[in-house]
């Protein structure tokens, strides 16, 4: 009798730590379920199409640009910045890149020169920033619509669209194996420099509290320099693969970028505005959920143009799950 | 009963969700009477509060005015009761001038035609500034160009200005400096003269013995006792709130003083914001006692001496135990006793020289608090927890693990964010994580302010036992009692001077101390 009751209670008290596992790792949950979710329902309703061997070849071309991007954009985005000139920036990258190749620069030098611009860039915006104590969304408004200029202009200068003569050249960026090699080694070195080294651990400390970072002894403004830097060369990095995608440059390349990774890095659970809650797997979960679900939806037939449409419902339902603040959460007053 | 009893609640129960905050509370207010509310921390007497002034619903129980059933759905209505009070935080919007902050949710009361007459919503600021004594202010400016002090007391004028029959005051006066306090005293006593009821919600007993003609005492959320004042008596009191025996004097016993000779920090001849030529030395096993006003500019000499403010004047210097490879070949030959000054400039050469620092802000400054236990501890001290040149989660935790043991931090774990901690937990992370980044010198602005006697008694034994260890700490502090309680060395602080030195003195008392300061 006496034993019954204390394994009832034993039952009864696994299940209430089984609820507060859920409820404290909520976020976690939500940031896999959804992968999980979009996985499994678009392959129900692709018939399987979705995990098809082409198809995953396209789903890895798609996701290799906003993957690496979104890993660069983490460091930025924890240290509650916000950047919006990543497709700008994108477009005027893979501009040089194109020139430089067909002046017959090697595939590797066009690369340094991509990174430089896009690290040029990323520098100036945080500089702007820092200096005129400006908000770093806003100084990248400013970044976005220079380099989408100068795109605009020199493209409106040629007869035709800019495009990479000898294709060949690319080849190692089309490359599948060199694409999966690549989506491996940016996760390890994003995780590895967020995770394990000062940079990633002081950023969530600046994007939670800038003060307390600083009298603990963080540098803020190198620690936004650095992640800056970081940013800027995965997505000159990331620019190398959308310009062998595209083989072309023009005015609308890139375009849409950057909300894209917000969405990816939302749909991985990331607290936009920065802080402790900030996670480099938000870029790893969320590119590939995003990726999955742009893929998805056209494999199962809906229709360009409500495409856009029906993204936009279920980016608000993963919204409404993460971000918002349950009620019951309000602070006890003391 | 007698009719005079303005407010009377009757088995008040608060719950937010599993937790009891509140737990059938019988509280009187009577008209004439300053009451005090007094409890340790999260014993519930905010909360008490806050359901008089509506802004939490009550779970259980039922609240009277004047005998008539009360029950407030927000904050306006118990406004038109006649109940206002002022709260712990600043309640006030930065953005907006001061006039609009004082008729905030209210500026239909001067609608005219449609609009607002604005000229009359000034003129009716002013008048209620002049309550606080704070006439001749431009009402229209931002409220952000007033300090702290004068931003509270435009909110006493707000709360004055409806002419309330009850008055509630929330842990105001902790965060006030003397004069500020002084002001709080003599309105509410002024209030008491109107025959007007007073709340006021503390946990600095001696200053709710001083003030109050009676003290209702909460713990757990249940009321405990009451005091009438010809019963007040201090040990008692105490003892009811914490539920234990609490000894009477909870400063270091010892009254010999002494410390190393070695300097561990130096001030010399410098001048900088609000300061003017200040010089003084730390010393290694010294606890240094600065005292004041809260302008006498000792919270900017703290940060002075952490590396957070410029000098105009004069240099700081720390005596590090520099390894710089050029200092040990020219040096090697002089004593290890004497370290080679290095100017304290930055930050970071204060970190690297092992000074910590707890600012008066604490909750805005020193923690982060939407950060787990784990993080805030480590957080300075990542250079420290490198391996291979990197951090390892392994080392992260086990560096936590033993500030939360050695310091005893009560916390589910060490991933529980610091915002749901207690202050007294709180400010012991914010001395782990110095203490765990083998900080020698440690520089704490106010260390005991917001926590309870208990916390108290136990800060105070952890600064005794640091010093034995040979840490160097300045305490800056308002209640002198602490610093004759605690210092080998008091220095008071008046307009940016040091003004007199005091050493370690068993007659040394506050009245002799506030001659420096006023």
């Amino acid at each position: 009798m006496k034993n019954e009751t204390a394994i009832k209670n034993k039952n009864g008290d696994s299940l209430y730590k089984l609820l507060n596992f859920l409820k404290m790792n909520k976020n976690i949950i939500i940031q896999y379920s959804s992968l999980l979710l979009v996985v499994v329902i678009f392959t129900v309703l692709s018939d399987g199409k979705l995990l098809s061997s082409i198809n995953i070849q396209t789903i890895i071309r798609q996701l290799v640009v906003i993957f690496t991007i979104s890993v660069g954009l983490v460091f930025v985005f924890s240290h509650g910045n916000m950047d919006i000139s990543v497709g700008a920036v994108v477009a005027l990258s893979s501009m040089v890149a194109a020139f430089s190749l067909n002046a017959g620069a090697p595939v590797w030098f066009s690369t340094m020169i991509a990174m430089s611009v896009s690290v040029a860039c990323y520098l100036l915006n945080i500089y702007v920033a820092n200096q005129f104590g400006l908000m770093a969304v806003i100084s990248s408004l400013a970044i976005m619509f220079i380099a989408r200029g100068i795109v605009t202009y020199i493209v409106s200068t040629t007869n035709m669209s800019i495009r990479v003569t000898e294709i060949a050249v690319l080849n190692l960026y089309n490359n599948l194996t060199f694409m999966i090699l690549s989506i491996i080694i940016v996760g390890i070195i994003g995780v590895v420099l967020f995770n394990y080294k000062k940079i990633g651990k002081q950023n969530k400390a600046i994007g939670d509290n800038m003060l307390s970072a600083t009298q603990s002894g963080v540098n803020v403004k190198k620690s936004k320099v650095i992640s800056y830097i970081i940013a800027g060369l995965l997505v000159g990095y990331g620019s190398m693969f959308s310009l062998a995608r595209s083989l072309t440059v023009s005015e609308n390349s890139g375009m849409g970028l950057e909300m894209d990774v917000i969405v990816a890095l939302v749909l991985g659970g990331m607290a936009l505005s920065g802080g402790s809650k900030s996670k480099i797997s938000s870029a790893i979960v969320g590119s590939i959920t995003l990726v999955l679900l742009n893929n998805g939806l056209t494999m199962i037939g809906v229709p360009a143009e409500v495409v856009s449409l029906v993204r936009g419902i279920i980016f608000l339902l993963v919204i409404f799950l993460i971000l918002r603040r349950p009620r019951s959460e309000k602070v006890v007053p003391r | 009963m007698e009719s005079n009893v303005f407010l009377e609640t009757v088995g008040l129960t608060k719950k937010f969700e599993e937790t009891i905050a509140v737990n059938n509370v019988n509280l009187q207010v009577k008209l004439g009477e300053i009451r005090g509310l007094i409890g340790e921390n999260g014993s519930g007497k905010s909360t008490v509060s806050s359901m008089i002034c509506g802004i939490h619903p009550v779970t259980n129980g039922e609240m009277f005015i004047n005998g008539e059933k009360y029950q407030p759905k927000n904050p306006l209505e118990a406004r038109d009761n006649k109940i206002s009070m002022i709260v712990q935080e600043t309640g006030t919007l930065n953005q907006l001038p001061i006039v609009d902050n004082i008729f905030l949710g209210d500026e239909a009361r001067f609608r005219k035609n449609g609009f607002i007459d604005r000229s009359k919503m000034i003129r009716e600021a002013e008048k209620a500034l002049e309550l606080v004594d704070l006439d001749g202010l431009d009402v229209t400016k931002s409220i952000s160009t007033l300090d702290f002090e004068e931003r509270k007391l435009v909110e006493i004028a707000r709360a004055l200005y409806y002419n309330p029959t009850l008055f509630i005051v929330d842990e105001t006066t902790t965060a006030l400096s003397h004069e500020g306090r002084e002001m709080i005293h003599k309105i509410i006593k002024k209030l008491k003269r109107e025959n007007k009821a007073v709340l006021f919600i503390s946990h600095d007993l001696p200053e709710l013995i001083s003030v109050c003609d009676a003290l209702t005492i909460l713990r757990d959320g249940e009321f405990i006792t009451e005091f009438d004042k010809k019963d007040f008596e201090e040990d008692r009191i105490k003892q009811s709130m914490v539920g234990r025996k609490i000894e009477g004097d909870f400063y270091r016993s010892d009254y010999d003083g002494n410390f190393d000779s070695q300097v561990v920090l130096s001030v010399k001849n410098v001048s900088a914001k609000k300061l003017k030529d200040i010089t003084l030395d730390l010393h290694k096993g010294e606890i240094l006692g600065i005292g004041g006003l809260s302008g006498s500019g000792m919270h900017e000499l703290g940060k002075l001496m952490y590396g957070g403010l410029k000098t105009t004047q004069g240099e700081v210097f720390v005596y590090g135990e520099e390894k710089s490879p050029f200092l040990k070949s020219s040096t090697r030959n002089k004593s290890e006793k004497n370290p080679k000054p290095i100017p304290l400039r930055t930050i970071k050469i204060a970190i690297d020289n092992k000074i910590g620092y707890v600012s008066k802000d604490r909750d805005q400054e020193t923690l982060i608090l939407d950060a787990s236990v784990k993080d805030n501890l480590a957080i300075s001290a990542l250079d420290k927890l490198k391996k291979y040149g990197f951090i390892l989660p392994g080392s992260e935790r086990r560096f936590a693990e033993k500030q939360i043991n050695e310091l005893n931090i009560k916390c589910r774990n060490m991933n529980q964010n610091v915002r749901e901690l207690s202050g007294g937990n709180k400010q012991k992370i914010s001395f782990g994580k110095w203490i765990g980044n083998n900080s020698r010198i440690l520089i704490l602005d106010s260390p005991t302010r917001g926590v309870d006697v208990g916390v108290k008694t136990t800060m105070y034994k952890l600064l005794y036992d640091l010093k034995k260890q040979g840490y160097s700490i300045l305490i800056i502090s308002e209640e002198l009692q602490e610093l004759i309680g605690m210092s080998d060395r008091i220095l008071m602080m008046k307009e940016g001077r040091i003004n007199k030195e005091f050493a370690r003195n068993k007659n040394l008392n506050e009245s002799t101390l506030i001659d420096y300061m006023i």
